[in-house]
Formats: structure tokens, sequence, C-alpha cells
């Protein structure tokens, strides 16, 4: 279902339907879309292919799906990756658990052969490809998530905060506020004031509301929200088994890749240097690339100033590790790779790289 | 690849180097390769696992499996000495 962003009107499916038919007939071309019902619709029936049709289509009516109305897309991505791939995640796993009955097959048919014709050492062998065909058996029957489902399931949330932000916020810079106590969940606030040079350290611990009011300070005016990667985060810590607010500023980027590449999976390569004022990141995407493009698409502004949840567990770990307040100077999102320009909120750090 | 697919691959590799290097020794108790296995699954496993936790505790029915298998050739051995 989708609205007018200019009347807040529906636009019924059957307009959508027959602007779907005219842009079939008619070749397709290169144009701006505009910010009202039929570009709207238009910008749905090209699947969003261009980045201005998706901007304009973002500021919809309140009950239009995110998910629902990125399901083309993302179904277009999915078939263009398994054509470049080979084949579905689904048919690989079928193909691994037929490995894993052939090899458990093989196995037994071995040790069983060995003991008729009596040539006993044959049967560790076959114990061997028993054992291989049971473990590919058990870790192909475990439930595993494509990227594209993590996409759908996070894509929602992150375009209501994109509404929240675009309804609130100016284009000031985020801060990541410093992280205290190894408990404490990871905080970004958005002053609603324009900060060109944000304040360091702010005082906003203990707080828990979404809309920061001080009257005495505009600086100390603005949203307060659990930053986007602070469960990406908790997970990259729990798998680790370690606490980034234990770990220096030598650490720590090392840390990061182990957690984003090895660990989690979601980068494929994470690059950054740290100074006394501020560090920079470089990330290059992994599994999760298509939810950073998706984010970038149709979240410019969570991506630009909070980051993805890639860029944000990233950011939110370097300010666990350095215990200042962290202030998103830059974050970009090209070609599979994200740029992270942080400043640090007063203190030292040493340099690393 | 993956950290279980490279789990998996670097397991099978070992297991199939060393039951051969057992086979060329001329090592013919299947509960000595048994043991060796079981010993490279967890060695492996704890080099892996330091990436991922969850590792360690998804493969943990596994290594109940193997632990019952071991215990099943020690107490037949044990039998096998008292009698």
């Amino acid at each position: 279902m989708l609205y007018c962003d200019q009347c807040g009107k529906r636009i019924p499916d059957s307009l959508i339907e027959k602007l779907g038919q005219l842009d079939a007939t008619e070749p397709h071309q290169e144009r701006p879309v505009s910010n009202t019902a039929a570009g709207l619709a238009e910008a749905v029936q090209l699947g969003r292919s261009s980045d201005a049709a998706s901007s304009s289509a973002r500021v919809a009516g309140p009950s239009d799906s995110s998910a629902k109305s990125e399901a083309g897309t993302m179904a277009r991505g999915q078939q263009m990756h398994y054509a470049s791939a080979g084949a579905p995640p689904s048919m690989l796993a079928g193909r691994q658990r037929i490995l894993g009955v052939s090899l458990v097959i093989f196995g037994v048919l071995i040790a069983v052969a060995s003991t008729l014709i009596g040539a006993d050492n044959l049967s560790g062998l076959g114990l061997a490809s028993f054992l291989i065909g049971l473990l590919l058996v058990y870790l192909n029957s475990r439930p595993s998530f494509t990227p594209e489902v993590v996409e759908a399931s996070l894509l929602s949330s992150l375009v209501n905060v994109e509404r929240i932000m675009c309804e609130l916020g100016p284009r000031s810079k985020a801060i990541y506020l410093r992280i205290a106590d190894r408990l404490d969940v990871p905080m970004v606030f958005i002053p609603l004031e324009m900060n060109p040079v944000p304040p360091a350290g702010l005082t906003l611990t203990g707080e828990d509301r979404l809309l920061v009011v001080d009257s005495g300070d505009s600086h100390k005016t603005g949203l307060l929200l659990e930053a986007p990667g602070a469960s990406l985060l908790a997970l990259m810590e729990k798998e680790l088994s370690l606490n980034f607010i234990d770990l220096g500023n030598e650490d720590f980027l090392n840390a990061i890749r182990s957690g984003m590449v090895d660990s989690l999976e979601v980068a494929a390569e994470v690059k950054g240097s740290v100074t006394n004022d501020g560090a920079r990141l470089r990330i290059r995407d992994g599994a999760l690339s298509s939810l950073s493009r998706s984010i970038s698409r149709l979240a410019p502004n969570v991506a630009s100033r909070l980051g993805c949840p890639v860029c944000s567990a990233a950011i939110c770990a370097t300010a666990k590790a350095v215990k200042k307040d962290v202030i998103v100077e830059e974050v970009t999102h090209q070609s599979g790779v994200h740029s992270v320009i942080l400043r640090f909120g007063g203190g030292s750090a040493d340099e690393t790289s | 690849m993956r950290l279980v697919e490279r789990y998996v691959l670097f397991y099978a590799s070992v297991i199939v180097l060393s039951g051969l290097l057992l086979m060329v020794s001329g090592v013919k108790g299947i509960e000595i390769y048994y043991a060796v296995y079981l010993i490279e699954f967890l060695v492996a496993l704890e080099l892996f696992a330091s990436f991922r936790q969850s590792l360690g505790r998804n493969l943990r029915p596994i290594i109940i499996v193997f632990l019952f298998g071991f215990a099943y050739t020690v107490a037949q051995r044990i039998l096998q000495v008292l009698s």
C-alpha cells in the first residue's frame, strides 16, 4: 500500500498497475522521478533502480513497508547473485547433505569390507569417512539464514530510524557516547542543534529518553538512540569472548578485524589507523554487502550519520576501547567499501595502524 | 569460505592424513584410530572456536557422541583386560 507524500492519500493499486503497463510498453529511459504519487508509483514499477527514485519514494505513507517494496529489488539481486555464484544456498546445502550421507555410507561399507576381507587397517579410513560425513550432515541440519533474510528483517526498523531523523534532526554530527561500564549499551546522540563543533564530553549517562531536552544547553538537546551496531558488537564480543573496554588503543583494531572478518564474517577486510585525535576505519564488505547498499539507498541519513550496522559496530567498538565520546565526522559507503572518519572528544590515544 | 566450512575441510584433511599415516605404520586397532580422530577433532575445534565461541556450542552434541564412543571403547578394553 503506497501513499502520496504530498496529499497523503492512498495510491490506488489500479493506477500503479496502469503505470506499470505503460512503462512496460515504453522503452526504459533514465529520467528524474518527481516527488509525487505518479513518481512514487513509477519508482515502484521501475524496481527502484535509481537512487533518485528510491529517495523520493522514501517519504511514503504510514503503512509503507520497505521490506515489501524492496522485495523486487532483492529478488532480482538474489537471482543475479545465484547466477554468478552457481547455485542458491538451499541447493548448496542439499549437495552438502548428499555428500555427508554418501561419506557415512562409504565409511560403513569400507568398515564392513575391511572386516570381511580381514584388512583391519582399512577400517581406520572407513571410520574417518564416517566421521566427516556425520559432521557434514549435522552441520547442515542446523538452521542458517541467507544475507537476504537478515537484510529483510533489519531494513524496516532502520528506515523508521531514518524517518525519525528526517523529521527531527538537522544535519548535525552524531556522537557515540563514551562507555564507562562494561555492561553499558552503546548509545548515539544526535543533537537537534546544528553542531559544526560538537561539545567534547557529553554527560548523558543514565538518560533513558529518546528525546533529550536540555533548556540550558541547546547542544544537549537531541535524539538519544541505541547505536545501530550495538547488538552486532555484543555478538562480536560474545563470539570472541572479550570485552572491548578491556582493550587498549593498540589492540582494538585487531579485535575488530578478528570479530568482523574471521568470526562474524560480516566484512572481508578491516583496516584502520588511530591517532590522538581520532580514527579512520576502512571496512570492505562481506556477506552483508547488499544490506549496506540498501541502507545507503533507503536510509541515507542513517548510513551517513550513524553508519550502517557494520560501521556502527566498529564505531561502538572504538568508543568502548578508547573510552571517549566519538564524533562521527564522515561515513561513506562506496563500491563495497565503508570509510569511517572519527574524531575523539578529547584525551589522548597512541598512534596505531 | 565460511569458518564452518574451513573447519570441516581442515578436520577432514587432518584425519585423512593421520589415518593414512597410522595405516602405513601398521596400526590395526580401530580404537587407536578413534582416539586419534577424537583428539584431532577437539584440537581443531579449540583452534577454530577461538574465533567463534558459538562453533563450540553448536558442536557440543557431536562432542558428546564422540565421547560416548570413546567411553564404549575404553569400557570394552577394560572388560577385555579383566577377562
